[in-house]
């Protein structure tokens, strides 16, 4: 790999890393959503520190080029941060949905209160 | 012996006068609340006018949501008897008597079928293929046989409105509470009713939607019967 490319790579993941990092720092993103995240992102640092892990993972996994390892790793990752997704969504459409139907009888028996009390 | 009728209501505010009137008519000593799904029209204003209790809420539920609303509130409110009634005037309330009967008989959820004495609002015919085709299904995976899988008119008894108030499906629940049901040993019967078309607006199934409909329904079915019975956990 190109010196400048790699120096470049190392850069852009740090960056990466920085960037979650502070995210959940200043409370922007919560903890437990961001270990996707932070996980993708460390891996990140690692691999263009150490390109030659690459050639290592393509080897175990019996891919021919180190750039389809590549691809199938970002893609994993890709995978677990949007099925992680899914699932907290799920959870809190449920929370939700819970909350709404407290709020709206809890409402009646305010306005039912109410009135017998002004009668 | 308290009972509760439902009403879950989106957008209803030509039909739910009437029904209103004729629930003072047919059943004067049952409660009545309904649950307002975040409507567009007047359909709050409508039920206020008419006296009737009504749960607004906030957010548009759909109408699972909306009908596990009414549940929670049956619960909250120790009722003995939920009866659900669509805010779209098919169902006649002069029935709510008969399906409240077979609770007494021992059924834990008994479901008003429009397709036992076939007479009445029939549906058209590929809307009663649809519902043919889940009648089969579920005898599949259950074993127990439902002419009306689809009918959102029907009582449950005290046990299942506990059950319900914790568990519901979101969205098209009909089918699928049938399922549930028979998974968590509850008994479900049938009575005949007659039903009329709805008066005013539109059905929310659309043809539009009607495959979505079916092949989402089928999959809850399924996976409603690979669940494991869970004897009304929180």
């Amino acid at each position: 790999m190109n010196n400048i490319l790699h120096f470049i790579l190392i850069i852009a993941s740090l960056l990466f890393l920085g960037f979650i990092v502070n995210m959940v720092r200043s409370k922007r993103l919560e903890l437990k959503y961001a270990l996707t995240w932070l996980f993708t992102s460390c891996s990140f640092v690692i691999l263009s520190l150490f390109p030659r892990l690459l050639n290592f993972i393509s080897n175990v996994l019996h891919v021919k080029e180190p750039v389809n390892a590549i691809f199938l790793s970002v893609i994993f990752f890709l995978l677990l941060i949007v099925f992680s997704l899914t699932v907290a969504l799920s959870r809190n459409a449920k929370r939700v949905k819970t909350l709404a139907q407290e709020i709206g009888i809890m409402k009646l028996s305010m306005t039912k209160s109410e009135k017998s009390r002004s009668k | 012996m308290r009972v509760l009728i439902i009403i879950p209501a989106y957008n209803e505010e030509g039909n739910l006068p009437k029904l209103l009137a004729d629930i003072k008519k047919n059943n004067p000593y049952f409660d009545v609340i309904v649950i307002n799904d975040c409507s567009l029209d007047r359909t709050k204003e409508v039920c206020k006018y008419y006296d009737s209790d009504v749960v607004n809420l906030p957010v548009n539920l759909g109408i699972g949501g909306a009908v596990q609303t009414g549940y929670k509130y049956a619960y909250y409110n120790n009722y003995d008897i939920a009866v659900q009634v669509d805010g779209d005037g098919q169902h006649n309330t002069k029935y709510i008597n008969e399906l409240i009967e077979k609770l007494d008989e021992g059924f834990n959820l008994c479901i008003g079928s429009r397709f036992i004495v076939n007479q009445g609002f029939q549906s058209t015919a590929t809307r009663r293929a649809g519902i043919r085709f889940f009648s089969v299904l579920i005898k599949m995976v259950t074993g127990q046989v439902v002419s009306d899988p689809t009918s959102g008119f029907r009582a449950c008894d005290k046990k299942l409105i506990e059950y319900f108030a914790q568990e519901y499906p979101k969205d098209y629940p009909e089918p699928e509470t049938i399922v549930i049901a028979r998974r968590n040993n509850f008994k479900v019967s049938e009575v005949p009713v007659i039903m009329a078309e709805r008066e005013d607006g539109k059905s929310s199934i659309t043809s539009f939607k009607s495959i979505y409909y079916m092949i989402k329904v089928t999959m809850a079915i399924l996976i409603a019967s690979l669940s494991k019975s869970n004897g009304g956990r929180k």
